[in-house]
């Protein structure tokens, strides 16, 4: 591939990804969870481990894809970390006994059921997922 | 202590029993990093002046277990080799439970890190650390047996202020366990500082060992988390007693241990506090820190009151800017300075100590690269130009000492 045509592809990539997720990641909890919306430095406080719990009290489970692009993407939209520095930052809590504990779901799918499934969950899908069973939270600024 | 080791387990393990579904909510992480030391003059640890050395290397086991929404347990085994230390023994790193009533509140109880600056609660595990080596002007290797972690109770909390951002604040209290002088440089370097003092009046302090009496203090840390700047003071008192026994020195004959008399003193920390800014934009990553601390020495030689020995206050600061390009590879740039003596750059104090000047001093200009292999495997190399000796010189050759020296270290390690 020529380097023109290699450039172009990876812009419509980077497009593509933008056009997926850029603005239609949700980030969903609960039906029976109480809170309706969140501010971008909340979210950020509850996926860095430093606000573990609702306003009602109730402790936050936090649900995480293990990796790929919607990962990756969430981090950079929502967390402002690149994946590693998103390791790093959580290991310093795992490995110093600080760190509540991490549920991986493995597909977008399992990200939706697992938190149908728990009352204090939070996780985020892309714009494709089923939102059945789930609520989507505003966002504010 | 060890009676008080064994409670907290006994804690842990019942607690443990007591949770439902437990392998659901088990958690079992790990660590192993190893390394080699090579310096141009000097030994920072032994041999590392002639061939370098692999005796630089940690790791450690994590048990941990959310047995509650609020109550979590955990348990983290170490093994470290630094030199002349360590040696692999496994050591119990810290062990606690850990009850969070809210964000705003919680209660620890056990073997818990100390909570020191931004870096000392995970100076042992190498991967999340940007240099192999942390910048010794403030996290001394040396004094790591004092500082690392303690037994007993800590009250943290996170305060919300909303738009502003998160106060941290953390206060410990209880007590730290000193180990033998084989595992303490710092004990070696106290009993060089006192004999420096004893020697020229045919006198020789040998065998000093430190109980513990009291550890405690705080951190507070506030986190203007939305603009990436974190801003925040430690402090810490500590006071231990020590016993040594004291020798004649005979002329022309050297020690005399037929004649030694018990002794007892204090080691008292008072005045130590740090100070640390950090700023996060994007990838690139400031830090710097500030450290005074004054141990006074104290020794009933020959009268029931103690006697001042030593009670200089050492600073140390560092200035560290990383900046990571992509998500894989960061370079790191450090400027460190130590001074022994608060007041005294030039090293005077050493000068009449029968030492070179140069042993006041520790100045380290360090350019590193760090490459993440993957999330579980990291690879590093830095580079250090040293001027200066100052809390460097127990494994050197006292014939050889040299004032500027220079330091490769490489590293691998690896997590999951």
């Amino acid at each position: 591939m020529n380097p023109k045509k290699m450039i172009w592809t990876a812009g419509l990539l980077c497009l593509a990804l933008a056009i997926g997720y850029g603005s239609e990641i949700s980030i969903i909890t609960n039906p029976a969870n109480d809170t309706v919306s969140l501010t971008q430095d909340e979210l950020r406080k509850i996926f860095t481990g430093k606000k573990r719990s609702w306003q009602n009290g109730n402790r936050i489970m936090i649900i995480l894809m293990k990796r790929g692009s919607l990962h990756d993407h969430f981090l950079e939209e929502v967390v402002k970390q690149n994946s590693t520095q998103f390791s790093i930052a959580w290991k310093k809590l795992i490995f110093t006994g600080k760190a509540p504990l991490l549920n991986y779901a493995q597909s977008e799918e399992e990200m939706v059921e697992m938190v149908r499934r728990y009352p204090h969950a939070i996780g985020y899908v892309g714009p494709q997922s089923d939102l059945e069973g789930v609520k989507t939270i505003f966002i504010r600024d | 202590m060890k009676k008080f080791l064994a409670t907290v387990l006994v804690v842990i393990s019942w607690v443990w029993l007591q949770a439902d579904n437990i392998s659901e909510r088990i958690r079992l992480n790990g660590f192993l990093s190893q390394g080699y030391i090579y310096t141009t003059d000097n030994d920072l640890i032994p041999n590392s002046g002639k061939n370098g050395s692999f005796e630089f290397s940690e790791m450690g086991l994590t048990f941990s277990v959310d047995v509650s929404e609020r109550l979590s347990i955990g348990v983290q085994f170490l093994s470290r080799d630094y030199g002349s230390v360590g040696n692999f023994d496994v050591k119990l790193d810290w062990a606690f439970a850990d009850y969070n009533f809210s964000d705003a509140f919680g209660i620890r109880f056990g073997k818990i890190k100390t909570p020191i600056g931004f870096f000392n609660t995970i100076r042992d595990i190498d991967s999340l650390r940007p240099l192999a080596l942390l910048p010794q002007a403030v996290y001394d290797e040396h004094m790591r047996p004092v500082f690392t972690a303690h037994n007993g109770i800590d009250i943290y909390g996170n305060l919300d202020l909303g738009e502003i951002g998160l106060l941290d604040y953390v206060i410990f209290c209880g007590t730290v366990n000193h180990p033998s002088a084989q595992d303490a440089p710092y004990i070696l370097q106290i009993q060089q500082t006192i004999n420096s003092q004893l020697n020229p009046n045919g006198l020789n302090l040998a065998d000093i060992r430190f109980d513990n009496e009291l550890f405690y203090g705080g951190r507070l840390i506030l986190d203007l988390e939305k603009i990436g700047f974190r801003i925040g003071g430690t402090y810490v008192y500590h006071n231990a007693r020590m016993s040594a026994t004291l020798q004649n020195i005979v002329p022309g004959l050297g020690l005399y241990p037929f004649n030694t008399l018990p002794v007892t003193g204090h080691m008292e920390l008072s005045n130590c506090f740090f100070l640390s800014a950090e700023l996060r934009v994007g990838n690139l990553h400031l830090v710097s820190e500030y450290m005074e601390l004054l141990p006074e020495l104290r020794l009933a030689l020959f009268t029931p009151e103690e006697q001042v020995f030593d009670d200089d206050t050492m600073q140390g600061w560092y200035a560290m800017g990383s900046f990571m390009f992509g998500d894989r590879l960061t370079l790191t740039a450090v400027y460190e300075r130590f001074l022994g003596k608060k007041n005294d750059p030039k090293g005077t104090g050493a000068l009449e100590d029968g030492n070179p000047a140069f042993f006041g001093w520790r100045h380290d200009l360090t350019a590193g690269i760090r490459y993440d292999i993957s999330f579980n495997w990291t690879l590093k190399l830095e580079y250090h130009i040293i001027d200066g000796l100052s809390k460097s010189y127990l494994f050197s050759d006292p014939d050889d000492y040299q004032q500027k020296w220079n330091m490769l270290i490489a590293k691998f390690s690896f997590n999951f």
